[in-house]
């Protein structure tokens, strides 16, 4: 009798309980029913469809219509049940929300890497099954860090989880930490299923400082300096005036990605920059040729043998081996790229939708890879830009095989003009001159992207003022120009891999691409000045800039060999010792010697040893690139760009046409260089760190200036809130000759202070001081004499500072604010700053504010809004002869417009639902 | 000089600008004002779908019956301070394009008003509505100056003495009065359809004047003998007409709502006088051309859709995006199609006090011509098109006064840069036309050449606008 009595209380509550209305699961309708208004009920029911689920009965108190009162008559009429949302992808996005953040914000420097690194965060590898080549292309994850996991697996034991991980002997906590989230152990979190990610970027950017100084040359008449000629101030005789740049022209980019798990993958990407047609503007066939795309196939349980993976490409792909030196395609070059922390490559073949355009690789690719061997196969197939030698009417001009230049007459018939300047119309063999290649001078990447009938216009604009003239000079036509997709590349390449011990491998690597519509022809130092240069008036002054890295381009066609390809070939290996990671890659580019014989042909090498403590690395690397070794799809190490320093980057004035500075300006190679690189990282404890510290010795092997760099961190944090932060950078360059080049040096000193505030947010004052001692520009100078220097010497000391705040605030999860105040003086120093996702640099004076929102609007869809305006004067500009001074010291000196002013505003907005 | 063009130009002659803007630019086009709910204004102007203020009824005539209310007001008002910048091409000592210095800065402020009312009822699963609205649809009123100098005595820290004032003033508003109806169907808690249709009176009233008057200084310079002309051109018209709109939003479930509208090509009348008066000079009679106007003023055929979407998030959100396709195409060949971006969000922070953040893109047209002549020498006009990307970003919030009463405030941030011909050509104020001198009276530097500048050296225009716009709006 009395169970029966505890089963009939038990009973009387159980149903009593189940007669209260569930917050988490009444609809409107059951709500209403509660002795509340009908506004009440519909703000609970709002509030947990619109702001979040019940965790318990006092999230009612968080209501504004509820009070205590209510809250008390409710408290005995409802339960909360648990009701959690097991949304697997939503699960994992928040779990890796910081690392997701930070790859964001390295996208600009990665450039297209972070989508990888993403998709690994989302579905991560299995640990146990990883190979060499798998770790190495994660971000901060060392040779050392790998051959301690791949000892374990290789032995049969299996990691279970992330506390395995961590005691697994060998493996760096530093390691352990950035390793931890790209990987699973025996159930991923998210199983295979469909997931995308579409993106839309709209960017209103302005030029580059380079870009803008480039697209503003005017073409003026080569006489202007003739008395009693009238040279006519117009601002569309130059490319900036003509195509009418100051309108504001956002970069628009759209990007869809499909895969099923790491198996099947798909995406496509639009992206129009300036000049080129909008969305609306194009017509579909256009659309569908500017856009980069790709479908693969990738599997990492291959039934081919322990451990065996395929993967396939269709469509854009990027392939990376070794240190970079033979293959590794991208239009963006990045200084010091070591290889290691977050400047890593991905090696093998990944999808690509990159903004890269020019060094895109198209067509498909395939990757059989297990822990003993790998075999990469790929071909590509892309319409390429180029400067063309063009003539006076803008058509390109033809080569023949025999290394003339093919003119055509009125009639149709080819001829070329012999050393007297008479035109040949037969060979020798008595065959008629014929010549459909192409004559061009180099790949490029043009800042303008109009189409070739729009540049031809523009340039047939430009000679018109050029022909003004009756002075023999050089060139009074521009017979240099960028012709889009002028060039087809076929492109095929293979690399090959052996892994005869763990953690070691040894590779080999090579590429050719065959150009069978163009001959590449850049002429010999002493005749390349007449081709690039505008007026003799420049040839001796410009002789002393350092040239030759222009003239050592690569050409198809010399004196020793006549050819329609360039080939690259090389070797590359790494082997772990210890906790010493080893690793190094040797290139050769095909050019009079022999493809398969060694040291025969214009080399690059490059070979760094990682040494691993727990709180202490130690990178030392060792490169050297040979000014021939002229090959646009490597981006290896190096501390500049090709083409620094040399008539593209310091006279675009002289030029024949102003956009040949393209070549430097968007640069993506190294500059041939030889030295040795040392970095370091220390931690002693937690209040003292050397953060990353590096030297660098290296000459630059076209000139011979030898540069040395140096660069410490010091951060001392007494509390973990707040951490100081000093910087030193030091760079001294100098020539080992008697000429009237001399020494620079440049140091540079910052302090900053950064506050960890509660929620995540973050406070940060910065400080930096720098001076550069330079020589003058002694050859662009009149000699010293009284009232003979009128022309602006370079200082020979100047020194510059900048001063910012940073600030980011977290509303919630959901809310983030970042921005940013600086001020800087440069004094002719150019200053950086790292934005949001970007890097800007800052010359002359000025200031700069900006503000980025990142509004995370559901689990799955984010919208990011960045505004900035940067305020900033100009270089002096002498504007007008008369305006003549009545001051009795300036007497009928020039009048100087003091600086101009110039305001920016930046915008980009992008949303991105990732699902 | 406008009246007389041929009706190919006055077809050219269109209301472009999407932009909330007071500009010089657009002083004859008019100024094309967005919503006028400073809720909507906050979020980027994405209000197709509006299911909040009742100016949404301005915006989509759908979303009288969507606001499922029973009666609702609003009234709003907007400031705007513009800003103009006006920049001359500099060469520097190689003859070298080198950069724009400014020469003109203006900076105006302006207001507009407007309310809109709506009653509906329920029948049913059916709800019915009528709405009316009352709005500013463009703005014609610009001022501008721009004072012509010598420059004497710039090195010794003086003024260079005054020579002419130009101005530039408009004045006017094309009104546009809404008659809105709207039915709704609702399916459910979660889903319901709305129509709207909207007739609207277009009725404006338009005065401008374009002005050079000589300085005390220069005429008293050249002398009683000789007369320096002054210039005069008015141009006072109406714009008369009527525009349809069709609206559609939807409630599609408990997060997502969809919206469209549509309104066709508008051709409005526009009637009025203009008048070009330069006085005489010493071999010059006046000139007095006085002609009526009267042509077609067209609006083109506009698209555009909506959504909103209104996840669970711990701060309570609303997200509004909008595209619109405009047809500028059906004005000439010479205008391509627009597509126009706007979006927008709502978080509610703490204690309902929403924090709003809003983008929009908008691309419009404006044209001027130019005389010139073609290879036979025959004297032609050419005819520029330009179009003109003006960003903007948007922020805003709302207070409850009253359990139906809010307030709601909304900023804007817009700029844009372009280039534009000289307003006021130079070779106006060389006094030796006027004198028949050989030598220069007003100009002490005898460097200077005055003459009028065409594309070859445009202006470089940067405009801003800093805009505020704040409403009361009243739901029952």
């Amino acid at each position: 009798m009395k169970k029966f009595w505890i089963l009939f209380v038990a009973l009387f509550f159980l149903a009593a309980l189940t007669a209260k209305v569930d917050l988490n699961t009444a609809s409107l309708a059951e709500l209403k029913q509660l002795p509340i208004t009908e506004q009440q009920a519909r703000d609970i029911f709002d509030y947990r469809q619109y702001v979040k689920i019940f965790s318990s009965i006092f999230d009612l108190r968080e209501i504004p219509s509820i009070d205590q009162v209510t809250l008390d008559k409710l408290r005995p009429l409802v339960v909360v049940s648990l009701y959690v949302e097991t949304d697997e992808v939503a699960l994992r996005r928040d779990e890796i929300r910081d690392l997701l953040e930070r790859l964001d914000s390295n996208e600009g420097a990665s450039e297209g890497m972070a989508d990888v690194w993403e998709d690994y965060l989302m579905t991560p590898q299995n640990v146990n099954r990883m190979q060499l080549d798998d770790f190495m292309s994660l971000p901060n994850v060392s040779g050392v860090d790998a051959v301690a996991i791949l000892k374990r697996t290789a032995q049969g034991d299996t990691i279970a989880d992330t506390r395995d991980l961590r005691n697994t002997p060998g493996l760096s906590h530093y390691g352990y930490t950035n390793l931890r989230s790209y990987v699973y152990y025996k159930e991923p979190p998210v199983k295979n299923r469909l997931l995308w990610d579409a993106n839309l970027q709209y960017y209103t950017r302005y030029f580059e400082e380079g870009q803008y100084d480039m697209l503003h040359e005017s073409f003026l008449r080569n006489d202007y300096q003739a008395t009693g000629v009238v040279v006519p101030h117009l601002k569309n005789l130059s490319y900036w005036g003509y195509f009418g740049l100051d309108e504001l022209n956002p970069d628009v980019l759209l990007k869809l990605r499909l895969r099923y798990g790491n198996n099947y993958k798909l995406g496509i990407m639009n992206y129009s920059g300036k000049g080129e047609p909008g969305l609306l503007s194009s017509n579909a066939k256009d659309l569908i040729r500017d856009s980069k795309w790709y479908a693969g196939y990738e599997n990492s349980e291959l039934p081919l043998g322990n451990n065996s993976r395929l993967k396939f490409y269709l469509g854009n792909y990027r392939a990376t081996f070794g240190e970079g030196l033979v293959m590794e395609n991208t239009d963006y070059y990045s200084a010091r790229k070591t290889g290691f922390g977050f400047s890593k490559r991905i090696l093998g073949i990944t999808p690509d939708l990159s903004r890269t355009q020019e060094f895109a690789l198209k067509g498909a690719a395939m990757e059989v890879t297990n822990p003993y061997f790998g075999v990469t196969a790929f071909v590509s197939q892309d319409d390429k830009d180029a400067i063309a030698y063009v003539n006076a009417d803008g058509e390109t001009i033809k080569r023949d095989n025999f290394g003339n230049d093919v003119y055509t007459d009125t009639d149709g018939k080819q001829y070329y003009l012999n050393a007297s300047n008479q035109p040949v119309y037969f060979y020798e063999d008595g065959s008629p001159v014929a010549a459909d290649k192409d004559k061009l001078f180099s790949y490029v990447i043009p800042t303008l992207n109009y189409d070739n009938d729009t540049l031809r216009e523009a340039e047939s604009w430009f000679n018109n003022e050029l022909a003004q003239t009756t002075n023999p000079y050089a060139t009074n036509y521009i017979n240099l120009a960028t012709r889009k997709d002028i060039l087809r590349e076929k492109l095929w390449g293979t690399h090959l891999q052996v892994n005869p011990l763990l953690g070691t491998k040894l590779g080999f690597t090579t590429y050719t691409a065959l150009y069978d519509d163009a001959h590449f022809i850049v002429p010999s130092y002493n005749e390349l000045l007449p081709v690039v240069l505008r007026d003799s008036y420049y040839y001796t002054k410009l002789t002393k800039i350092m040239n030759a890295e222009i003239s050592n381009l690569y050409s198809t066609q010399t004196e020793s060999y006549n050819r329609d390809y360039r080939r690259v070939i090389g070797f590359d290996g790494q082997t772990v010792i210890g906790n010493t990671s080893i690793q190094g890659e040797y290139a050769e580019l095909s050019l009079d010697g022999d493809d398969l014989k060694l040291g025969d042909d214009p080399k690059a090498y490059l070979v760094s040893a990682y040494t691993q403590f727990e709180n202490l690395y130690f990178l030392t690397l060792l490169r050297n690139m040979d000014r021939n070794f002229d090959n646009p799809y490597s981006n290896s190490f190096s501390e500049h760009e090709r083409l620094e320093d040399t008539i593209l980057e310091k006279n675009i004035y002289a030029l024949t046409n102003p956009t040949l500075a393209d070549l430097y300006l968007n640069s993506n190679q190294s500059q041939p260089e030889r030295g040795v690189y040392f970095e370091t990282r220390y931690k002693f404890n937690n209040y003292f760190t050397v953060g990353r510290s590096y030297l660098d010795l290296w000459e630059r092997l076209t000139d011979g200036r030898r540069t040395a760099r140096f660069q410490s961190e010091l951060e001392f944090r007494p509390l973990y809130q707040v951490a100081l932060r000093l910087r030193y950078k030091n760079q001294v360059n100098r020539y080992d000759d008697d000429a009237e080049r001399g020494v620079s040096k440049t140091n540079e000193y910052t302090m900053s202070v950064r506050t960890f505030l509660s929620n995540r947010d973050f406070l940060e004052l910065e400080y930096r001081y720098n001076t550069v001692w330079n020589p003058p520009y002694t050859s662009l100078t009149n000699p010293a004499n009284e009232g003979e220097n009128t022309m602006a010497a370079a200082m020979t000391l100047m020194t510059g500072d900048y001063i910012g705040v940073n600030y980011t605030h977290n509303f919630s999860k959901s809310l983030k604010v970042q921005g940013a105040f600086l001020y800087w003086f440069g004094h002719g120093i150019s200053h950086w700053d790292w934005e949001d996702m970007e890097i800007d640099f800052m010359g002359e004076k000025g200031s700069k504010a900006w503000i980025a929102v990142t509004s995370r609007i559901s689990q799955n869809l984010y919208m990011n809004l960045k505004f900035r305006n940067k305020t900033f004067q100009d270089k002096e500009l002498r504007i007008r002869n008369y305006n003549s001074s009545e001051d009795p010291v300036l007497v009928d000196d020039p009048v100087y417009f003091q600086r101009v002013e110039h305001s920016e505003n930046t915008v980009r907005f992008s949303l991105d639902y990732r699902f | 000089m406008l009246s007389n063009k041929s009706i190919v130009l006055i077809t050219l002659l269109l209301i472009a600008s999407a932009l909330s803007a007071w500009s010089i630019t657009d002083s004859y086009f008019g100024n094309r004002i967005g919503s006028m709910d400073a809720r909507i204004y906050g979020m980027g102007g994405a209000g197709t779908y509006n299911n909040a203020r009742p100016f949404g009824i301005a915006d989509n005539p759908a979303n009288l019956t969507l606001l499922k209310k029973n009666a609702g007001f609003s009234v709003g008002t907007l400031y705007n301070r513009n800003e103009d910048n006006r920049a001359i091409p500099l060469y520097n000592s190689f003859d070298n394009y080198v950069d724009d210095a400014v020469y003109s800065s203006n900076i105006n402020f302006y207001d507009d008003y407007a309310g809109a009312a709506y009653y509906s009822r329920k029948l049913g699963i059916g709800a019915f509505g009528i709405g009316v609205y009352h709005k500013p649809r463009l703005n014609f009123d610009s001022n501008y100056k721009e004072e012509v100098r010598n420059n004497r005595n710039t090195d010794n820290d003086g003024y260079p003495e005054l020579i002419a004032l130009n101005t530039l003033e408009s004045e006017g508003n094309l009104y546009q009065t809404g008659f809105v109806t709207s039915m709704g169907f609702s399916f459910g808690d979660d889903f319901d359809i709305n129509l709207g249709f909207d007739y609207s009176l277009l009725r404006g009233q338009v005065e401008s004047e374009k002005a050079i008057r000589w300085s005390d200084w220069a005429i008293a310079t050249v002398g009683s003998s000789r007369n320096l002309p002054s210039l005069t051109e008015t141009i006072n018209y109406d714009l008369n007409g009527s525009q349809l709109r069709l609206g559609w939003a939807a409630l599609l479930n408990s997060r997502l709502g969809a919206a469209m509208t549509y309104s066709p090509k508008t051709t409005l009348t526009r009637e009025g006088d203009y008048l070009y008066l330069r006085e005489a000079y010493y071999n010059a009679a006046e000139v007095r051309e006085s002609n009526p106007i009267d042509e077609d003023y067209i609006m083109p055929a506009e698209i555009r859709f909506g959504i909103n979407y209104a996840p669970r998030n711990v701060m309570r959100t609303v997200y509004n995006l909008d595209l619109e396709y405009v047809r500028y195409s059906e004005i000439h060949t010479r205008y391509d199609d627009q597509l126009n971006l706007y979006a927008g969000v709502e978080h509610h922070i703490t204690n309902r006090i929403p924090f709003r953040l809003g983008f929009n893109a908008v691309n419009n047209y404006f044209f001027t011509t130019e005389s010139a002549t073609d290879a036979e020498n025959n004297p032609i006009t050419v005819y520029y098109t330009k179009k003109i990307l003006t960003p903007m970003i948007t922020a805003g919030s709302s207070v409850q006064l009253m359990k139906n009463l809010t307030a709601d405030l909304g900023f804007g941030y817009t700029w844009r840069e372009y280039e534009a011909l000289d307003l006021f050509g130079d070779a106006y104020y060389n006094d030796k036309t006027y004198t028949g001198s050989s030598s220069y009276a007003l100009w002490p530097n005898s460097h200077i050449q005055l003459a009028n500048r065409g594309w070859e050296n445009p202006d470089k225009v940067r405009e801003n606008n800093i805009s505020f716009n704040a409403g009361l709006s009243l739901n029952w």
